[in-house]
């Protein structure tokens, strides 16, 4: 049964990363309208902002905006490009940088996203994903020992101008037997 | 979209409520989320990989919530607001087969020099949790024109 790929290692080595580029992600796609519609159909949502261009610009846009919530999205990598085996039977993860730090436990559950918006991301941008390692604080919870990861993610267009700033937590830890379950 | 169905900033106060805005988790749904936002990950759309980790069963992924916060707040706003911050707290896994609403209520406004700033605590629940998740947006909306 495939599990999710966590990087074991010590707090030693988790705390030598911090303030550290853990990865660097490049979006895989431009920006783009269909792309904007297919994740708003999920939530039975539709705005002439988020596809009309005349509408965008009465607004102050110089084009068509994405979605703040979809920076992240637009900042993936390709599962698949030219060159790679075929995915075959594997099951692919996201490149999410907070379980690839090593460190002790094998559990790991999000807690906490602060995100903070600055220029729109526009359909055609390319999104690019700078992710660095900002704090470790180590607690025992009802969960089990372990600690409080927090990696900041800076969200950038081919401009360079910065579009976001996500600050992602999770805890790390070890599952404490004894402890209840999140429920 | 006509420039009357945008919110101002004078036309909220503190305590003003935003119109609740919910989505059925169905399975399906959350398979058309995962497409949508390229998070493959299997415990958000794979009963027997999310029990196997050790989970109740699949749940919504964070950009489902981020997305049906920001999906409140436009509709709320109209066109012409913009979404400047968005904080969550996880408390608890959403998990299929519920109904997730998303709630919010005004709790500072601040007039700047061109637009005002709207901060909000926000929140979802779902019937058999409650709050699962909570939070902080800030929002930036427009004066009203004449």
């Amino acid at each position: 049964m495939p599990e999710i790929e966590v990087t074991l290692g010590t707090w030693q080595e988790a705390e030598a990363l911090l303030g550290k580029e853990l990865s660097r992600m490049e979006g895989v796609d431009a920006v783009d309208v269909s792309g904007i519609r297919r994740k708003l159909e999920t939530l039975s949502f539709d705005s002439p902002l988020y596809r009309d261009e005349e509408t965008a610009r009465r607004y102050g846009y110089a084009g068509i905006p994405s979605p703040v919530s979809m920076t992240a999205t637009w900042s993936l990598p390709a599962y698949w490009q030219p060159g790679d085996p075929s995915l075959g039977t594997r099951v692919v993860m996201p490149p999410f940088p907070l379980v690839k730090i090593p460190a002790p436990g094998t559990a790991v559950m999000g807690t906490d996203v602060e995100s903070e918006y600055f220029e729109p991301v526009y359909v055609g941008d390319r999104i690019t994903c700078v992710n660095r390692l900002v704090s470790i604080i180590h607690k025992r919870t009802r969960l089990g020992l372990g600690a409080f990861m927090t990696v900041e993610s800076t969200y950038t267009k081919q401009t360079s101008e910065v579009v976001c700033i996500e600050r992602f937590t999770t805890f790390r830890y070890t599952p404490d037997p004894a402890g209840s379950r999140a429920s | 979209m006509s420039d009357a169905e945008n919110l101002a900033f004078e036309d909220v106060t503190v305590g003003t409520v935003v119109p609740p805005y919910s989505v059925e988790l169905t399975l399906q749904r959350l398979v058309m989320e995962a497409g949508a936002n390229r998070d493959f990950a299997p415990a958000h759309f794979d009963r027997e990989i999310a029990r196997a980790e050790g989970r109740k069963d699949v749940f919504a992924n964070t950009m489902l919530l981020q997305t049906l916060f920001e999906v409140m707040l436009r509709r709320w706003m109209g066109a012409a607001g913009k979404i400047r911050k968005l904080g969550l707290r996880m408390h608890a896994m959403n998990y299929v087969d519920q109904t997730l609403s998303a709630h919010g209520v005004v709790v500072e406004c601040t007039p700047g020099r061109t637009a005002g700033m709207v901060k909000l605590d926000i929140w979802q629940q779902t019937p058999a949790q409650g709050k699962t998740v909570s939070g902080r947006a800030v929002v930036e909306l427009p004066f009203r024109t004449k």
